[in-house]
């Protein structure tokens, strides 16, 4: 026995503050980009390793003939965040913007995907992507040595499936034996099929005829209804809608009700000013699809023009409403 | 940069009117006509007047300061007091702006009178002032009536009282706000064919404002940024001189003043346009319109040429060029350049 647990609990304990204040950044970090991203309801957490879990993992190593030559620098995770996400899609497309957050870590970023590596083509098992991150902006008193950070990600089934395991294999009190491990592990063949099929499912719902417009226009009515309002003409919203989702747009309509709702909070107040006169003002306040009006005359003010005129809408409602946000639109040639 | 307005916060919260004659001569008699009293008006009306002045503001608007050549201004002076005070006195600082209208404008022979508001309006809770000068319009009111025998008619009357319309397009309107403590405005003015008329008369005889941001320097920078935006982020050679060729026509104009976001609706492909206004507003260009002086560009290019890929080389005058020759493609998608002119010499 070579490790002074005394020592390393004392030493940890030095730097816990610091690691705690990492967690909560990286944490927040996170949620940033799944948010901006507009991922479907991430669930991302963040914890540090407790004293105990450390010292457990350091004497395994040693009783294991592995041991860690320093745990506070060998030991990967002793900041570990993890999102659960709803859709295999999402998983990769955060693997790629984590891969890509040079600016926000050291390079190379160590990268684990557990089908690559583990998996291959003839096993079952939990698939997770875990990186191995040191960020460039430290607390201070955390030696940058000791500041490596593990980020898992995995989608809902496979954190359903790892929370079970891991309480009754991973950490169980006694020995589980063969049988009751195979009952557990067969159940990664469920997983696949299940986080497949749901990713089968959402592409072909996000190829189908009004899809997009219905996406926008929920995020719509969900931001039109944190004011005062009244009933409006939903049939309308919908024409509108479908005339200015076009192009590209249809696409990333995920991304334009991320926009959406981006925007109502940045323009809170000035909304709520605005919408506060829907009981006498112009009738179009009361209609939902004026938040992607307005958005689009602060951004794309031209495009917007332009898909208004090619989708026969009147004019005039337009000139209205860039007058009411207070925005420049020259008349259409 | 000091901050900018933003018009669409604007809410009317009262406004008083005054009746202003323009005198047509020595021998005319014609009085103002001050009323006394702020009328309680419905929220809708309020709406209506907030609604028409906001699409004037934001369409024509151009930022002013105060034009302190002028000295000390009076209606800048009343009109500070009157954002700083508590309670704001609207008649009274109505009657003297309007007092103030009555003597800095001239005799027109043009013009009968004109109805003359002051608005007392918030700026996203802040206090503000605002002024408009209407012009009177005719128009026709209808009514669904019925005949003593009974049968329906519809009876239509012309009305010449009218003042505001949802179409009327000659007004002026000025919005005035303290940010960070100083006197700023948006003024706008629909009759700005003529351009003196905004200047001397109704901006800095009776405002006694000027520009925000140096007509010379706007310029400049409109210039600056068009042909950058050429330079760097279009790539296709037809585009390059279509706006190239409309840059330096647009300079070599007598037009007295430049609206950037008509002129990049009207020269730029579509799917450029947002880009490039979103430059002029990274540049401060307010992209409603600013009064055009070509001074701060030095000689300004007023010839162009264009060279084909076969070495051709045509030449002349900016505004020629922009009138006369067209980059295009013909009916099987050969690309073409169509001069259309009067050959007079070779060799």
């Amino acid at each position: 026995m070579t490790t002074d647990l005394q020592e390393l609990r004392d030493r940890y304990a030095e730097i816990r503050a610091p690691l705690d204040e990492l967690c909560l950044q990286l944490t927040e970090w996170l949620y940033d980009v799944t948010r901006r991203a507009s991922i479907l309801d991430p669930r991302v957490e963040g914890r540090v390793k407790e004293p105990h879990s450390l010292l457990s993992k350091a004497l395994r190593k040693e009783l294991e003939g592995d041991p860690w030559e320093d745990p506070l620098v060998d030991a990967s995770d002793k900041v570990g965040i993890r999102a659960d996400l709803v859709y295999t899609a999402d998983r990769d497309r955060l693997t790629a913007l984590i891969l890509g957050a040079d600016d926000m870590f050291e390079t190379p970023i160590g990268v684990d995907d557990k089908l690559k590596t583990t998996l291959g083509v003839d096993r079952l098992g939990y698939h997770g992507v875990h990186f191995d991150v040191v960020p460039r902006d430290l607390p201070g008193r955390l030696p940058r040595e000791m500041a490596r950070c593990e980020i898992q990600l995995r989608t809902n089934a496979q954190a359903a499936w790892s929370m079970a395991t891991h309480d009754l294999i991973y950490k169980a009190p006694v020995e589980p034996g063969d049988l009751l491990r195979r009952r557990v592990n067969r159940l990664t063949a469920l997983l696949e099929c299940f986080d497949e099929d749901v990713h089968r499912t959402r592409t072909a719902m996000m190829g189908r005829e009004g899809y997009p417009e219905a996406i926008v226009l929920g995020a719509l009515e969900a931001a039109r209804m944190r004011f005062p309002a009244v009933v409006y003409d939903r049939e309308l919203a919908r024409d509108v809608v479908s005339v200015l989702i076009a192009g590209d747009d249809a696409d990333r309509a995920h991304e334009i009700a991320r926009e959406l709702a981006d925007f109502t909070e940045a323009r809170h107040d000035k909304l709520e000013r605005l919408f506060s006169k829907v009981s006498y003002g112009h009738f179009m306040l009361a209609q939902p699809e004026t938040v992607l009006i307005f958005m689009m005359l602060e951004s794309r003010p031209m495009q917007l023009r332009t898909r208004w005129v090619a989708g026969d809408l009147p004019y005039r409602l337009l000139d209205d409403l860039a007058g009411e946000w207070g925005a420049t639109l020259p008349a259409p040639l | 940069m000091a901050k900018s307005i933003d018009v669409g916060q604007v809410e009317v919260l009262r406004l008083i009117g005054h009746r202003v004659p323009r005198k047509r001569g020595k021998d005319d008699t014609r009085r103002l006509a001050l009323t006394e009293v702020v009328p309680d008006l419905p929220d809708k009306t309020l709406e209506f007047f907030g609604l028409r002045m906001k699409k004037s503001l934001s369409a024509k608007g151009q930022e002013v300061e105060v034009d302190e050549r002028l000295g000390d201004p009076p209606l800048p002076k009343l009109l500070t007091e009157f954002v700083r005070e508590t309670p704001r006195d609207l008649v009274a600082t109505s009657k003297a702006a309007a007092e103030e209208l009555y003597r800095s404008q001239g005799g027109s022979r043009y013009e009968d009178e004109s109805l003359f508001l002051t608005l007392d309006v918030s700026l996203g809770g802040r206090p503000a002032v605002a002024v408009m000068k209407l012009e009177k319009e005719s128009g026709v009111e209808w009514n669904e009536e019925t005949t003593p025998q009974g049968e329906a008619v519809l009876m239509v009357e012309v009305n010449p009282r009218l003042f505001l319309t949802d179409n009327t397009r000659v007004f002026k309107a000025a919005l005035f706000a303290l940010l960070d403590g100083k006197f700023v405005g948006v003024v706008s003015d629909d009759q700005q064919g003529d351009p003196t008329d905004v200047a001397d008369y109704f901006m800095r005889r009776f405002l006694g404002c000027r520009p925000r941001r140096s007509p010379a320097v706007t310029t400049q920078s409109f210039y600056r940024t068009v042909a950058r935006f050429v330079d760097k982020e279009l790539t296709d050679p037809e585009e390059k001189a279509r706006v190239d060729t409309a840059l330096k026509s647009e300079v070599n104009s007598n037009r007295p003043r430049i609206s950037p976001a008509e002129w990049v609706g009207e020269h730029v492909p579509e799917e450029h346009q947002d880009r490039l206004l979103e430059r002029f507003r990274e540049a401060e260009i307010p992209t409603t319109t600013f009064t055009k002086d070509v001074s701060r560009l030095g000689n300004a290019p007023s010839r162009t040429k264009w060279t084909t890929a076969s070495g051709i080389t045509i030449a002349g005058n900016v505004n020629d060029m922009a009138e006369r020759v067209r980059p295009g493609e013909d009916e099987d998608g050969t690309p073409i350049i169509i001069v259309r002119d009067t050959l007079t010499s070779a060799g």
